[in-house]
């Protein structure tokens, strides 16, 4: 329940999203690595300030959504329309999105289970190991795999019509990997990194391929002085050790090479191909959040962490990645959630939902930031 | 201090030893006994304990108990095998209260043969944020005093160690205002860790092979230190090498500078997630008379962790801690808690769906 901050704008956001209709006959393109490229400024910090009743009401709708979702179908109250909560949350979100341009061959495209192309392991996947079985009463992909758990070996994936859809999970990097990592980015890497994990959603035909991954996510990591949070107690701490280090050559008492050590990233996955134009922005349009809350059943799960840092005990910054498919839909959500102990506390979303009844891709952000003492004092009671 | 010792019939160790071997929980009555006798231990040691080989070294197992009983099935268990524990027993792990206890029950029992220092976990704010405080309320209920009896026993601990007088081991690393040994001799530790000085840094500093000197860490307060210090430090000190723990390493260990730092990891699959490997340093001979005299004694999960892990994993139960608050009647059981017997080690209780409709 913080303030959202409507006013940035990201690159993406000079894009539009596509329909198969726009987009089906396009060459494949170069791949295309939005974050690396991305210009100084492009991520206007967040405005920390009070919020309003408006965004108090939003964020509790959407809390309820989401709880509403989560319960099994019987159970569905009569409040959960998800329509009534649209015009709240427009203000809160920042959509890319074509338009009504709906496909046209939109009626090939049953909403029926039986016309879905659904196939396991997805229909691109070369590699042996993707032996993720599907549950012969659900359908759904069985991750990971009961005795393949330890070490983490599972590559699952799934096809949907002409998508594919594929997960990583394996262990921390070694020592090796942490340095290889290092020289790439030029900072310390987080204490839990993931680099090998992964999501990633494919369309060939549509010449389409975004990837979520832990080394792209660090690259948008700011080395900026100015983005540079502080411990609460590092003020009193420096003073107190400047006097006690005066002359002491053996201590640097100045920050070198400084970076974000919350690691807040900015990331909203790797474009490593669009069709052209790219994404559209539109802040008008939202996920169709009645197509998410129908409980069709879900095919495909997972939820990984990408990279997690305990800040040496100052609070917490992890990278999280959730993504389910259905039969026709998909939903991503990546969460950056950053507390720094009584100072602030921030929430980074970036959902991608692909319809594919409409091929239709939608990128939404969200960032949220909130002092930390405030939030304290809201949450308490009176 | 109101602390009553009932008799010393009430405490007996060896009871103690036998129900936490088997992952049951003491009652507050007895921990309680045994944090005021283990402080009447600790208060006579100094801050740096004089430790010789043979001797194992464990780093941080943050409540992971069944990995630490997977410790002593490998390594050997008390007292025939020498342990000296290098910090951080609680939060992160759902077994810290498990943990801790048997630790302590150890410590008592054999004096001698099982050495614990201070990690930056055995404080009272850092417990708070990160599970021990939450796990000694859900266990004991929020009435309990455990996590405070706990948490003061804590000051007690030593905060560093030598071996044979040539390795020098604490948890984190070097402070700049640790020359010498003497200047962690004259400190007062029975206190909370402060967030400033050189208690702070022993338990917090970290090594960072691309500096020759210290250098206040990105985030405002702390240490990270280089080589020359290193070098300085076991010079006028005669020591050969530091261990410590502190840092997650996915292999179990980390040698820095061709082993003048090393570090000790002992939590595998930390927080049931991280998949990485875990490892306990056995030091066999001196290593002064022979530098082959160890070895990072590498492995992998318990079978319990990761069950435990596997389902959280699969989202197919949670841990529930419910049917251990039962009533607290000491007079009937000894001080020993009426649900404590035969509950199973792993509460696998709650249902969860195997996926989320998130939104």
């Amino acid at each position: 329940m913080v303030k959202a901050n409507n006013a940035e704008k990201d690159e993406a956001s000079s894009g539009p999203t596509f329909s198969s209709h726009d987009v089906i006959n396009h060459e494949n393109q170069p791949s295309r690595k939005a974050i690396t490229k991305a210009p100084d400024g492009l991520y206007p910090k967040p405005i920390a300030s009070s919020f309003n009743t408006f965004q108090i009401d939003a964020a509790r709708r959407m809390h309820m959504l989401t709880i509403n979702s989560r319960m099994p179908p019987r159970f569905k109250t009569p409040n959960s329309d998800p329509r009534d909560t649209k015009a709240g949350q427009s203000r809160h979100f920042h959509d890319e999105k074509s338009s009504e341009s709906r496909s046209p061959d939109k009626n090939e495209q049953s909403t029926t289970d039986k016309d879905v192309q659904v196939q396991v392991p997805a229909m691109g996947c070369d590699d042996q190991n993707c032996q993720n079985p599907r549950c012969a009463h659900c359908g759904a992909v069985i991750i990971p795999a009961p005795a393949a758990t330890f070490p983490f070996k599972d590559t699952p994936s799934i096809s949907i019509n002409d998508w594919e859809i594929y997960t990583a999970r394996k262990p921390i990097l070694t020592k090796e990997e942490i340095e290889h990592f290092e020289s790439i980015l030029g900072v310390p890497v987080p204490e839990m990194i993931f680099g090998n994990n992964k999501v990633e959603v494919l369309n060939s035909n549509k010449n389409l391929h975004i990837c979520f991954n832990s080394l792209d996510a660090l690259r948008t990591v700011s080395v900026d002085n100015k983005d540079i949070l502080k411990v609460s107690y590092a003020d009193e701490w420096f003073k107190s050790r400047a006097k006690a280090h005066h002359n002491d050559d053996d201590v640097l008492m100045e920050i070198i090479k400084p970076y974000d050590w919350t690691y807040t990233t900015h990331y909203f996955g790797t474009d490593l191909t669009v069709p052209e134009g790219g994404f559209v922005h539109d802040d008008s349009y939202t996920i169709p959040h009645d197509k998410l809350t129908k409980h069709s059943p879900i095919l495909f799960f997972d939820d990984m962490t990408l990279f997690e840092d305990e800040l040496g005990d100052n609070g917490i910054s992890t990278l999280n990645i959730k993504i389910r498919v259905m039969h026709d839909c998909m939903l991503v959500l990546q969460r950056s959630f950053v507390r720094v102990d009584n100072v602030l506390v921030r929430i980074h979303d970036t959902r991608l939902y692909v319809d594919f009844e409409e091929n239709l891709v939608v990128r939404e952000f969200k960032r949220q930031q909130q002092d930390y003492d405030k939030l304290v004092k809201s949450c308490s009671r009176p | 201090m109101t602390c009553e010792i009932k008799s010393e019939v009430s405490l007996d160790l060896d009871e103690c030893l036998q129900r936490l071997y088997k992952g049951q929980l003491l009652s507050e009555t007895i921990i309680e006994q045994l944090c005021f006798k283990l402080k009447e231990l600790l208060i006579q040691d100094s801050n740096l304990i004089h430790l010789a080989s043979p001797i194992t070294l464990v780093g941080d197992i943050h409540g992971q108990f069944f990995d630490l009983l997977e410790i002593f099935k490998i390594g050997g268990y008390p007292p025939d095998t020498n342990y000296l524990f290098l910090g951080d027993y609680v939060d992160r792990g759902y077994h810290s209260i498990e943990t801790i206890s048997l630790l302590i029950v150890l410590k008592l029992k054999y004096p001698s043969r099982v050495t614990l220092i201070r990690g930056n976990h055995e404080s009272r704010q850092i417990t708070t944020n990160y599970g021990f405080y939450t796990e000694c309320a859900t266990k004991y209920g929020q009435q309990s005093k455990v996590w405070k009896l706990f948490t003061d026993l804590f000051d007690f601990f030593p905060l560093a160690a030598s071996i044979d007088g040539s390795l020098f081991c604490v948890h984190g690393g070097l402070s700049p205002n640790v020359q010498s040994i003497d200047s962690i001799l004259v400190i007062d530790r029975f206190k909370e860790i402060p967030h400033d000085g050189p208690m702070a840094d022993l338990v917090w500093s970290d090594p960072d092979i691309e500096l020759l000197n210290f250098r206040i860490s990105s985030r405002g307060a702390g240490y990270q230190f280089g080589i020359n210090v290193v070098n300085k430090f076991l010079h006028l000190n005669g020591f050969e090498r530091i261990y410590r723990a502190h840092q997650l390493c996915n292999e179990g260990y980390q040698v820095f500078w061709r082993g003048k730092v090393n570090t000790v990891w002992s939590a595998p699959n930390y927080c049931y997630r991280c998949g990485n490997k875990a490892s306990i340093l056995e030091i066999t001979e001196n290593l002064d008379a022979n530098p082959k005299g160890f070895k990072f004694n590498v492995f992998d999960a318990s079978p319990d962790s990761e069950k435990e892990f596997t389902q959280i994993e699969n989202g197919l139960g949670s841990i529930d801690y419910d049917e251990l608050s039962g009533d607290y009647d000491d007079d009937d059981n000894f001080g020993w808690q009426n649900v404590a017997t035969g509950a199973p080690m792993n509460r696998i209780m709650k249902k969860a769906p195997y996926v989320e409709y998130f939104m």
